[in-house]
């Protein structure tokens, strides 16, 4: 009865308008869903308290902030830091966003397939999503590339991880690599995840210039400052003592005393204030130099001005004595460079006789090779191994089990590496260089600022589809609203037409409770059909008309569930039947 | 504009009463107030000893639902029901078991001649069987107070009369029969009239 009042093909019509109008407001719904609120609120996945972004950059992915200041922000009490690289690129072909990482702690228990990788590699970590929409298994070898980038590197795939979060639609590489296929300059990444710091007190600690002021008490030499990563930042020469005042960005510094081959460490200062510090260079300090030989076998000490001492026996080893710099020690007719800076004692004796051969290889970061350079090598006490001036990039040792240090001395630079012997039988040392001047701190420094994860996200997502959020949120708005309006316009249209109907039933003496016992509950079983159907066609359209895809920006997806969306449209459905009822009985205690 | 001007009228029980005037004399807005569709501005109705207009909706319409029915001049069928399901509607509405139902629309359908009718829809039938179909939602229900506007509008006169007998059968079983007609042969063959002209009721001419 109640499908003949309401006319049966205005209850097909009906049907139909409210199935389409149902399945449009599901569709708009998840479009608002994973982009208005996926996407704001996680667009690059960036976790942190705050994040630390170049001032000016469209998107993350544009985005330029100097490496040094993530290891000097680890300075600070309490707070962690890590630089990251994203850039949209290709994999197989298919476009998604990298990530590049210096931690994989995010990841650590999240691995669905493969294992975390532990070693230096050319490796990737897929997300789920990533791994299904590219197609990639466990093992494959893959090449990632870009149109703005000449690097091509071929990656083999060491896993997949679940997040659940929009990261899941990325690919995971060792930071190096990430900066590679960025083309990321030296010391550069694209953006820095901070914790354990408030956003204002970050800001304000980056944005100043801060003077450091060094007292000096030399007559000759250079004082260097190099940042975090060893970069020289700022320079003076001393002729007669006295102070420099240097403005310089919040940072890790070391201060470096450097005259010929001779550079030694003076001290290292956390710069997040005004400060002093004075450095005392005593010119004729007299430093002892303890050389490990038999005593048949008097070494020699040939000083930097020319002169020559002879050493003392103490009963195990010969000691000098003499002032700082770069002297020549000769045991027969080997010749030994030796930076004396402080108390030394040195065995090259150690290295001769050791089995095992160590190659340690010195470049630019660049991959250039460095030449004319000092190298030492110091064991775990301390001692001083080898010394010596090269020309070629390879140096070559024999070395016996232990661990050590190599310090390159290549002013201004003075680059430090432990390594352990036998399990490293090769070392590269990397001295920083500067590719970009214009991009590098100091500068770098002036243009960063420091953002909330969603205020990235707000940018990056305006910079890739060119709408700001707010306006994507007004957009998305109103699309929803006109999606509600039309399955509201539907549902009120089907008692519309059956008004007449209504009006005969009032007449002939149905009241409103008769009339919405007889029509109006009768139709609640169609409108929860409708909303399943609706729910069913959106899924169908999502899953085999690629719809996820159509939408897709840079490989990431929508993040809606089958059953929000189910719950979204029986909510919509059965409000919308709840409020015709009013339409249901119109006028009728006017009694017209 | 005043539709009603100063009608004082009474009928009594099992009485048949013709109310005769051109169109637009008031004579449906009069059946309309009589039946408790239509309050008026002012003024008393009293039904079954009842002030109309002084119970609440509700019970307004409980009265009109069990004691009344009215046979529109529009008839008022729903097409996209069959002629059995439209006289049957009433009885729904007034909540009789399905049993009786289909006993007082056979008997209600037989009385007017429609019974081998009832699967047809009222677009698929004369004009004269739609008033004739519309006669029989109102006697299925056996009110105690019928209210008739121009049941024999548009019919010939054969069919006009056979109408009127129909509802003089109501009349002899009980039922308060007040109808309207324009039709002075009609009023005629009723019997007990009374004159209405521009919203008064007047005396014979």
């Amino acid at each position: 009865m109640a499908t003949k009042i309401l006319r049966p093909k205005a209850l097909l019509g009906f049907s139909l308008a409210m199935l389409i109008s149902l399945t449009t407001a599901n569709l708009v719904f998840t479009l608002f869903y994973g982009f208005t609120i996926s996407l704001t609120h996680s667009f690059g996945g960036l976790g942190g308290g705050i994040v630390i972004l170049q001032e000016g950059a469209k998107s993350i992915h544009t985005s330029r902030v100097p490496l040094s200041l993530a290891k000097s922000l680890c300075r600070l009490p309490a707070v962690e830091a890590h630089a990251v690289t994203l850039t949209p690129l290709t994999l197989g072909g298919k476009p998604i966003v990298f990530r590049g990482v210096d931690t994989l702690n995010d990841y650590a228990d999240k691995i669905v397939k493969g294992s975390l990788p532990t070693e230096e590699d050319l490796w990737v970590l897929l997300g789920e999503k990533a791994s299904e929409r590219l197609g990639l298994e466990l093992g494959d070898i893959a090449v990632a590339g870009s149109p703005l980038s000449p690097s091509i590197v071929a990656l083999h795939v060491a896993g997949a991880y679940r997040l659940g979060d929009l990261r899941d639609y990325e690919a995971v590489v060792p930071y190096e690599i990430g900066a590679e296929l960025a083309g990321l300059p030296g010391g550069v990444a694209s953006a820095i995840q901070v914790d354990g710091i408030e956003k204002g007190e970050l800001e304000s600690l980056i944005k100043s210039l801060y003077t450091l002021t060094i007292e000096h008490d030399a007559g000759r030499g250079r004082v260097v400052v190099l940042d975090s990563l060893n970069t020289p930042v700022a320079m003076f020469t001393m002729e007669e003592p006295g102070a420099e005042a240097l403005q310089l960005p919040f940072g890790y510094y070391t201060i470096v005393y450097s005259e010929s081959y001779l550079t030694a460490n003076l001290t290292s200062i956390l710069l997040t204030e005004n400060r002093a510090s004075t450095l005392r260079i005593p010119d004729e300090e007299v430093f002892k130099l303890k050389a490990v030989a038999p005593e048949t076998e008097p070494p020699i000490l040939q000083l930097e001005d020319g002169s020559s001492i002879q050493g003392r026996w103490i009963g195990n080893a010969w000691l000098f004595e003499a002032p700082r710099g770069l002297h020549t020690i000769m045991f027969g007719e080997a010749s030994y460079l030796i930076p004396l800076i402080g108390d030394t004692t040195f065995n090259p004796r150690a290295v001769e006789e050791a089995p095992t051969r160590v190659e340690i290889r010195v470049n630019w970061q660049d991959g250039a090779d460095v030449t004319d350079y000092l190298i030492s090598v110091r064991d775990a006490t301390g001692a001083l191994l080898a010394s010596i001036r090269s020309l070629s990039p390879l140096v070559t040792l024999n070395l016996p089990d232990g661990e050590y240090e190599a310090e390159v001395s290549k002013p201004p630079y003075l680059i430090k590496v432990r390594f352990r012997v036998p399990k490293q039988e090769a070392v590269t040392i990397s001295l920083p260089v500067i590719s970009n001047p214009s991009r590098i701190p100091p500068r770098l420094f002036q243009q960063l600022k420091a953002v909330t994860p969603i205020d990235a996200s707000a940018a990056t997502l305006s910079s890739l589809i060119g709408l700001t959020t707010a306006s994507l949120v007004a957009l998305m708005t109103s699309l929803t609203v006109l999606s509600i309006i039309a399955v509201f316009t539907v549902q009120k249209g089907l008692y519309s037409s059956a008004e007449d109907n209504f009006r005969v039933l009032w007449a002939l003496g149905a009241g409103k409770g008769q009339i919405l016992r007889m029509v109006w509950f009768k139709t609640l079983d169609l409108n929860l059909a409708l909303g399943l159907g609706a729910t069913y066609l959106a899924l169908t359209i999502h899953e085999h008309l690629s719809f996820n895809l159509a939408f897709t920006i840079l490989g990431y997806g929508l993040q809606v569930e089958p059953s929000l969306i189910l719950t979204y449209s029986l909510m919509l459905s059965i409000a919308s039947w709840f409020l015709s009822a009013a339409k249901l009985t119109p006028g009728m205690d006017a009694e017209a | 504009m005043e539709a009603l001007k100063n009608i004082d009228l009474k009928v009594g029980k099992g009485e048949i009463l013709c109310l005769m005037g051109p169109s637009g004399s008031g004579k449906t807005t009069l059946f309309k107030v009589s039946a408790g569709l239509l309050r008026p501005d002012s003024g008393r109705v009293m039904l079954l000893g009842k002030e109309l207009y002084q119970l609440t909706f509700g019970e307004r319409l409980s009265l009109r639902r069990n004691l009344t029915a009215f046979m529109f001049q529009e008839d008022l069928l729903i097409d996209t029901l069959s002629v059995r399901e439209n006289v049957e509607l009433p009885l729904i509405i007034e909540g009789y078991p399905r049993r009786r139902r289909v006993e007082f629309v056979e008997r209600a359908l037989e009385a007017v001649g429609l019974k081998d009718m009832k699967t047809r829809r009222p677009m698929e039938v004369s004009g004269g069987e739609r008033r004739r179909i519309s006669l029989a939602r109102c006697l299925a229900k056996r009110p105690e107070i019928l209210f008739a506007d121009e049941p024999t509008s548009n019919l010939d006169t054969k069919t006009a009369s056979a109408m009127l007998d129909l509802l003089k059968q109501a009349n002899s079983q009980g039922a308060t029969i007040i109808l309207s007609t324009h039709d002075p042969l009609i009023a005629k063959q009723v019997g007990n009239i009374i004159y209405m002209r521009d919203g008064k009721l007047q005396n014979l001419p």
